[in-house]
């Protein structure tokens, strides 16, 4: 279909763009020549209050005396002194200069000098206080640099005229290749973040872009709540906590985003370490204590004394129970979750650590499960629309622990609830 | 009064770090790049340093390098904060002679208790 209309005539939409850029060059050709007049105009009273200073000052006595023809005469046959500094006031439409204070007593009686264009002229009003109200004069050579500025605002708008019909013509043509492959099917997704964006390092680029401002929100969020505190001002820090809550889900947004590049990319790398499964199940307890205060959750942790080391990538495994829990929580709003954690042995040999998530109060469907841990986004929400999560967040969490050898399952339980359970070798070295 | 140097660029993120832990009865020294870091530190002697990873001039993994490098200075633990999301960076810092390492946004509590695991009965 895209490829007919490509070999076929100028597609109608193609036409209807390079019209409305004719349009819009036409307008701008005829609205230009007044924004540069103005703009010409101002720097020509500038220059011109400028010079008339110098000579208003030079003919302050023939303005004192009311001669006019002397006044004419002297304007006329001043050269131009650029050099003279002076402070330029605009005011309205005149400009009114005056010389430095420093300088005021060279002048003489001349205080200030005003110019304004009109009707092809530039006027200039000479004021001297106490000796004639104002006097004025009119250059002629101002009107000549006028015309001159005319002449060249001229030649620039058809410039641009002529360059934002080319523009039109260019768009026009550019329409017609638009019906052609779009940008996705010219780039398979495995190639856009890789070749397009230079892949895993553009989405870590991103990320600490996007991270150094949101440092400072909920930095700043934190510290107005310590100030609350310290102030007795309590009544911000429901408001202030809102800030640091939506900060805090930002922030996971981003690192989820970070997460399913690698994921996708399969530049996921693993840090092993040993360390005690009773550290990983504190630091998830504190990374879930905002949740669990803020809605009807509560969370009961059971770990069995024989989980002691397990050797595996910890702040994974504690982003993927951190996950499972927020995910669980979110979709009831309330709940009695329980996270417990065992050791199981295989008639092999081979020791796991089982993590359980319990949530009593939700019911999943065995024909829900595969699309809860594997779909996310449009997709999920519109198999699960109770759940009113993303869904990133176990898509994630399944493949961290499919990462160090182990899975996510999901063990429906009907009206006794759901088991979530993260099963990792104790040793995924 | 344990004396903290923070080495980093971000003025905002400067700025927020340096009054929360002054308010927690720290004394804190402030360099806004890696050269000047290493120049306060071998100056001031801090009884730890909190190093910006990304910093211009000299960067926080060369500036943990010369300072560990430097027998006036080695002895002064170091921990890394870094925005970045790369992959290996936690390696990264700690191959460069970093103590400890944290990522930003930095959670206060637990920042706290690195600092107050490096500094050990005579910090605070």
């Amino acid at each position: 279909m895209a490829s007919d209309e490509n070999t076929g005539g100028t597609p109608i939409g193609a036409i209807a763009i390079a019209l409305a850029l004719a349009v819009t060059a036409v307008a701008v050709s005829a609205l230009l020549p007044s924004v540069l007049e103005a703009r010409a105009r101002s720097s020509l009273e500038r220059e011109a209050v400028g010079m008339v200073a110098v000579a208003a000052s030079v003919a302050a006595p023939a303005i004192a005396n009311h001669d006019e023809d002397a006044l004419a005469r002297t304007v006329d046959g001043l050269a131009l002194t650029p050099e003279v500094a002076y402070v330029v006031v605009r005011r309205g439409d005149t400009v009114a200069i005056a010389r430095r204070p420093e300088a005021a007593r060279d002048i003489g009686t001349a205080s200030g000098v005003g110019a304004r264009y009109e009707g092809g002229l530039l006027h200039v009003a000479a004021a001297i206080p106490g000796v004639t109200p104002l006097s004025t004069v009119q250059i002629g050579y101002s009107l000549h640099s006028l015309k001159a500025a005319r002449r060249f605002d001229v030649a620039l708008t058809a410039l641009l005229a002529a360059l934002l019909l080319l523009a039109a013509v260019a768009a026009g043509l550019r329409a017609r290749k638009w019906t052609g492959p779009t940008f996705a099917e010219e780039h398979p997704p495995e190639d856009t973040t890789t070749k397009i964006f230079g892949g895993d390092e553009f989405i870590a680029y991103l990320s600490h872009e996007l991270r150094t401002p949101l440092s400072a929100i909920l930095g700043y969020a934190e510290m107005l709540q310590e100030d609350a505190v310290f102030l007795e001002q309590q009544d911000f820090i429901p408001d202030l906590k809102q800030i640091q809550r939506a900060g805090a889900h930002m922030l996971a947004l981003v690192d989820d985003v970070v997460a399913l590049q690698r994921v996708f990319s399969g530049t996921l790398d693993l840090e092993i370490t040993t360390f005690e499964v009773a550290d990983l199940l504190a630091t998830v307890q504190a990374d879930v204590a905002g949740l669990i205060n803020r809605t009807l959750t509560t969370l009961e942790i059971d770990r069995a004394k024989d989980v002691r080391k397990m050797t595996a990538d910890e702040p994974k495994l504690a982003r993927a129970l951190t996950n499972v829990i927020r995910e669980a929580a979110g979709a009831t709003g309330q709940g009695e979750l329980t996270l417990t954690a065992r050791r199981e042995i295989e008639p092999a040999g081979r020791a796991w650590i089982s993590f359980r998530i319990r949530h009593p109060q939700l019911e999943v469907a065995e024909h829900e499960i595969t699309t809860m841990i594997r779909g996310f986004g449009e997709e999920r929400t519109r198999a699960l629309p109770k759940y009113h999560q993303t869904g990133l967040g176990l898509v994630i969490s399944r493949e961290f622990c499919r990462a160090q050898g182990g899975d996510l399952l999901v063990h429906a339980g009907g009206e006794n609830g759901t088991v979530f359970e993260l099963r990792v070798p104790q040793n995924a070295r | 009064m344990a004396r903290i140097l923070l080495v980093e660029d971000n003025e905002m993120n400067r700025d927020m770090l340096s009054r929360r832990l002054s308010r927690r009865s720290f004394e804190v020294l402030i360099a806004e790049d890696g050269a000047k870091g290493i120049e306060m530190a071998r100056e001031h002697l801090p009884d730890l340093i909190l190093m910006d990873m990304s910093l211009p001039v000299t960067d926080g993994w060369e500036a943990t390098r010369i300072l560990k490098a430097d027998e006036a200075t080695r002895r002064i633990p170091v921990i890394a904060l870094t925005a970045h999301a790369m992959r290996g960076d936690r390696q990264k810092a700690l191959d460069a002679g970093c103590d400890d390492y944290d990522t930003k946004p930095v959670d206060l509590k637990r920042l706290l208790s690195k600092i107050d695991a490096l500094l050990g009965d005579d910090g605070v």
